[in-house]
């Protein structure tokens, strides 16, 4: 037995392990990470992008927070686009391609050059709990590595299956050994386990497809970076292509949809309904003649192309079948064959807020154990978990967002909240209420001071930061004092199809007129030419959308009385009559920290609300009396 | 520890009956109903659940009979108030239910406040927010039709409106979201003039139902009509004439009536209260001019004015006034003495008040009062039958005018092509309104519509 005894141990170097032991070590506790395969870390098991909608604002708020990903994929990436640019700035979001070899290559890099870090390729297979309390780790071949800490980042690993038609074996990912003993020890601990499912696509040879044919899709130019602290994409940009399936490539899938393991009933759990497979689509969408299919590079120095839109679980024949049936796509080869893959989950209800398990002491759980589905969803979870951790070894209180704050607050209060519901967690905008609020371009003023009180952000992004606020704020004295006259507005005004002025008016004023952005401003105000962009967007979208904003300010307000009202962690729920059996013991189950995340459970009425607070009035008042 | 106390009070309404019931609710129910009830025959032990027992009700200090009555226990969760109730049903008379009230004091029971049983069963989930404002409206309606409209909206008439109009607005919701979360996705969006027009439309239902207030709320709180007119053109024996007694007295000096008269009437099912008020006229008399004030104070809290004027003579200066003092306001111009001559000039009438009709009567005779009746139930409720949903609490009423407006704001901004995250911002509101009426229901909702609609995911 090894003597040494970690501060925290990862189990996993996935995207949730990657950021779980960064974090952890940086915070300056000594860490293990324990992997299945150290060639493999940071692997992109399924498409080869980071980022989108929603997960574009997470992987900016890891970053804001110290986090990995955003500097890893500013490095990595090989096409950049900003997504929803025609729509408001709370809904931009940022999306890139990533050569997944480069990003694993860099990843690894990253952990082997972070102090505090240790590395061990091994396979974890049990859990070694004092009473319950976790105090060590037991792997297949009889090690026992001992921490104070455990985060487990075990992804699609937990008695991974893979599916392709009738066939399935035991892998964690095509290529990798699944972990076999871990969920039987979670089980025997108490956990309530549960089978989720999601799939992949075939992956298809460059040289056999006629791109000559297809449309292309270029990224943005200048791509725009990820990380607050990136200032230039250096990477080779590359574009995609797209193609469309059609009848035939239907028709193909509908006649072999009887050895689809799903269909034909092999597989029970359920997959991600915003992340289908093809023959999901077909047969739920029926009238739809066409699915567009994104034929994305894996990378710069490979001939490997991810079909996005073309995930299966198809038998191989079928698979060819389908592909070839697509325009471009008539020759082409299969490289890798697309699957469907089932694997254990722990409910994540089982969680505090802080990531830690309710049932044992210093277990962390982060990433797909927790039901979720995504890199970024993954990578904000590790991120939270390796700091809980360590903020917990010295002592202090964890971090907790609230869900004004950030779209990692959003997601672990919706886990630990009304949990998975039996199908993998994704984040869309649509979960965060206070959208307007929670955008890409403000993540870094949201929460770098936060992540720099704990110790989780290093001094230049402070300062970064600090430079942004002063530059914003100034910004908007000079838009809120500087007038332009009638005279001086003549000419450009009419120009721009807006309104004449008829008296002395702001810059801030004009800059709410719909015609009118920060681009256009510079021509009432020569010295606005030189204001960095980051800064001239924070004024604009606080001057544009200030009437919005605000609006969402005093719904935070509104709501919080209702969140600020905790309730004790020892509440003993079959004390508050008049509460349904089913009221009770949900309560009792989840044991929300406030009664606005009690109100968020599913199945808690209004009538249970008022009921808590009633029973919190009363209590409140005998304390006093 | 707290726990909720048990509480207790006469469920029946006040005054002689056939049978008054007492109920209890509470932790302490059973055991006070074991105290002082004793079954017929002796029999003892438990009270079987939803069963009607017969005793009688004694006082356990002296043992002496206070009534015979039937006892029925109703054990949680499965009773009104969600927890354990006792209900006697006894002898009706005040004395009777008081002295049975009192025994069931003396065990431990607290008086209840008005409408706790019911706030009880809101709380513990047994009837959702619009039904417990139902039971309140209904212990408190004036008429038939308010008791009908209260018992509606208890059994879910109103909440399964608004939640149909919650589902529609979802499917709204649920366009306008995945153009924002699946923008990458090549789903056919809903074209922006179908989505101003589906945004349109449920405006203007949940418009509907707010114009259906006014009804609700004459019928459950009676209309109020103002008698007005300058003195002398027999106000008062209009409203004598319409009651069908002598109330009011009627004699020929002017500006005999300085206090404002209430008096009450139906109208085809609909309470009235009638004011009758000083006349409007230019005087110095200043205990006149205080109840002219107050006629003018009545005027503006009225429903409706009935405006009268003496038909035999040409208007007055008075009148002017007075037919400033009505303007805007929903009112009949009443000609009275019909029986004789007239000599009053309807031109005039027609000019300065225009919006009003013109009803000829004889207050001393009693012709055209039928008509009259009529032409005020008419012009009360705007609606000549009654509408599907008649909204009757002033929260729900607010409640819906918040998501009429956010609904507004909704249409406004797609016709202006604003950001579609800032349409979803009305949209919430809008559903948020709705929920108020029968309790909020999570996010999740959206996403389950987004889903069920549109092929997503690449």
């Amino acid at each position: 037995m090894t003597e040494k005894i970690y501060d925290i141990i990862v189990v996993g170097a996935g995207h949730a392990g990657i950021e779980a032991a960064l974090a952890s070590a940086r915070m300056g506790c000594s860490t293990l990470m324990l992997t299945l395969n150290l060639d493999h870390i940071g692997q992109m098991s399924c498409n080869p992008a980071i980022g989108g909608i929603g997960k574009g604002h997470l992987v900016k708020e890891i970053d804001a927070l110290g986090g990995e990903m955003a500097k890893a994929i500013d490095e990595t990436g090989i096409q950049f686009r900003m997504l929803n640019t025609k729509k408001g700035p709370a809904v931009r979001a940022s999306r890139a391609q990533a050569d997944k070899a480069l990003y694993r290559q860099r990843m690894k890099r990253v952990l082997e050059n972070t102090e505090n870090l240790t590395l061990r390729q091994a396979s974890v297979e049990r859990l070694i709990v004092d009473g319950s309390v976790v105090s060590a780790l037991e792997t297949q071949i009889g090690e026992v590595f001992r921490g104070r800490k455990v985060i487990l980042t075990t992804g699609t690993f937990l008695r991974g299956l893979i599916h392709v038609g009738d066939k399935n074996y035991s892998a964690g990912r095509a290529g990798d050994f699944a972990a076999q003993g871990l969920s039987a020890s979670l089980i025997e601990l108490g956990f309530k386990i549960g089978r989720l499912k999601t799939g992949t696509c075939p992956r298809l040879d460059a040289r056999t497809i006629d791109f000559e044919r297809l449309q292309v899709q270029h990224g943005d130019d200048p791509p725009a970076p990820f990380s607050f602290a990136t200032e230039k994409i250096a990477q080779k940009q590359v574009p995609c292509h797209i193609t469309y399936t059609n009848h035939k490539t239907h028709e193909a899938i509908r006649a072999s949809l009887h050895r689809s393991p799903i269909y034909s009933g092999i597989i029970h759990s359920r997959g991600p309904r915003y992340c289908p497979s093809i023959e999901d689509k077909i047969v739920r969408f029926a009238d739809k003649e066409r699915h567009q299919i994104f034929l994305e590079p894996e990378g710069l120095d490979t001939v490997e192309i991810y079909p996005n839109g073309l995930s299966t679980s198809l038998p191989l024949d079928a698979q060819i079948a389908m592909v070839h049936s697509i325009e471009g796509l008539e020759r082409a080869e299969i490289m890798r064959p697309g699957y469907a893959i089932e694997y254990d989950y722990a409910e994540p209800t089982q969680l505090y807020p802080s990531l830690e398990t309710k049932a044992i002491k210093n277990l962390y759980h982060a990433g797909q154990i927790n039901g979720t589905t995504g890199y970024e969803e993954a990578a904000a979870q590790g991120l939270m978990a390796g700091l809980n951790a360590a903020l917990s070894l010295r002592g202090e209180e964890p971090l907790i967002f609230k869900r004004d704050e950030a779209y990692i607050g959003v997601l672990i209060d919706d886990l630990v909240t009304k949990g998975t519901d039996g199908e993998p967690y994704r984040m869309f905008t649509s979960r965060a209420e206070y959208r307007l609020l929670l955008r890409e371009d403000n993540a870094d003023l949201r929460l770098t001071e936060i992540g720099h009180k704990i110790g989780a952000v290093g001094e230049k992004a402070y300062a970064r930061l600090e430079r942004k606020r002063d530059g914003v704020a100034a910004l908007l004295r000079l838009l809120e004092q500087t007038a332009v006259s009638p005279d001086e507005a003549s000419g450009k005004i009419e120009a721009l199809c807006t309104a004449p002025i008829r008296s002395g008016t702001t810059l801030a004023q004009l800059l709410k007129r719909p015609e009118i952005g920060f681009a256009e401003l510079r021509q009432f105000a020569p010295s606005l030419k030189d204001t960095p962009l980051d800064i001239a967007l924070q004024a604009e979208v606080e001057i544009k959308y200030a009437g919005y904003i605000d609006r969402q300010l005093e719904a935070v307000k509104r709501a919080k009385n209702f969140e600020s009202m905790r309730l004790p962690e020892d509440l003993d729920y079959a004390a508050v009559t008049g509460l349904s059996r089913e009221a009770r013991e949900k309560l009792a189950r989840i044991r929300p920290r406030s009664l606005g995340q009690a109100s968020r459970i599913a199945g808690i009425t209004p009538a249970a609300i008022s009921l808590l607070s009633v029973y919190l009035h009363k209590r409140k008042q005998a304390s006093a009396s | 520890m707290y726990r909720e106390d048990t509480i207790a009070a006469v469920a029946t309404p006040p005054g002689e009956g056939g049978v008054a019931i007492v109920r209890l609710s509470g932790p302490d129910a059973e055991r006070i109903a074991k105290e002082i009830f004793f079954r017929a025959g002796g029999k003892n032990g438990a009270l079987r659940s939803h069963t009607l027992h017969r005793g009688s009700l004694k006082d356990p200090r002296n043992g002496a009979r206070v009534d015979e009555c039937l006892a029925v226990l109703m054990r949680r969760p499965k009773s009104y108030t969600g927890e354990d109730v006792i209900e006697f049903h006894c002898h009706g008379g005040q004395l009777v239910t008081r002295r049975v009230l009192e025994l069931a004091l003396a065990r431990g029971a607290r008086q209840a406040e008005p409408g706790e049983f019911t706030k009880r069963a809101f709380l513990n989930g047994r009837i959702d927010l619009a039904q417990a404002e139902a039971v309140l409206d209904l212990t408190q309606a004036r008429t038939e039709t308010g008791m009908r409209l209260a018992l509606e909206q208890m059994h879910g008439g109103l909440s399964q409106w608004v939640a149909t109009l919650r589902e529609e607005l979802l499917d709204i919701l649920a366009e306008v979201e995945a153009a924002i979360d699946f923008s990458e996705e090549e789903i056919d969006h809903l074209p922006q003039q179908n989505l101003l027009a589906k945004v349109d439309a449920l405006k203007n239902r949940i418009a509907g139902i707010l114009a259906s207030y006014e009804w609700g709320r004459l019928h459950r709180e009676g209309a109020r009509v103002c008698i007005a007119g300058r003195p002398n053109v027999g106000k008062s024996s209009l409203l004598n004439a319409l009651l069908g007694a002598e109330r009011v007295i009627v004699t020929p000096v002017p500006g005999t009536t300085r206090d404002v008269i209430e008096e009450s009437v139906k109208l085809g099912g609909l309470p009235v209260a009638l004011w009758d008020t000083a006349g409007i006229r230019d005087t110095d008399n200043p205990i006149e001019r205080a109840g002219i004030d107050f006629t003018r104070r009545h005027l503006d809290a009225a429903d409706a004015a009935l405006v009268v004027l003496d038909a035999s003579e040409p208007h007055a200066r008075e009148d002017e006034a007075l037919m400033r003092a009505v303007r805007g306001k929903k009112g009949l111009l009443v000609l009275n003495k019909n029986d004789l001559p007239e000599r009053v000039d309807r031109s005039w009438l027609a000019e300065v008040a225009p919006d009003k009709a013109i009803v000829s009567i004889s207050a001393k005779s009693g012709a055209g009062l039928d008509a009259l009746k009529a032409a005020l139930r008419d012009l009360l409720l705007a609606a000549p039958t009654e509408p599907q949903i008649i909204l009757t609490n002033v929260r729900h009423k607010a409640a819906l005018e918040r998501s009429a407006e956010a609904l507004t704001a909704a249409a406004a901004g797609i016709e202006q092509g604003i950001s579609p995250e800032l349409v979803g911002i009305e949209l919430l509101h809008a559903k948020e309104g709705l929920e108020e009426i029968v309790g909020a229901v999570n996010n999740e909702s959206i996403l389950e519509h987004i889903f069920t609609k549109f092929c997503i995911g690449k």
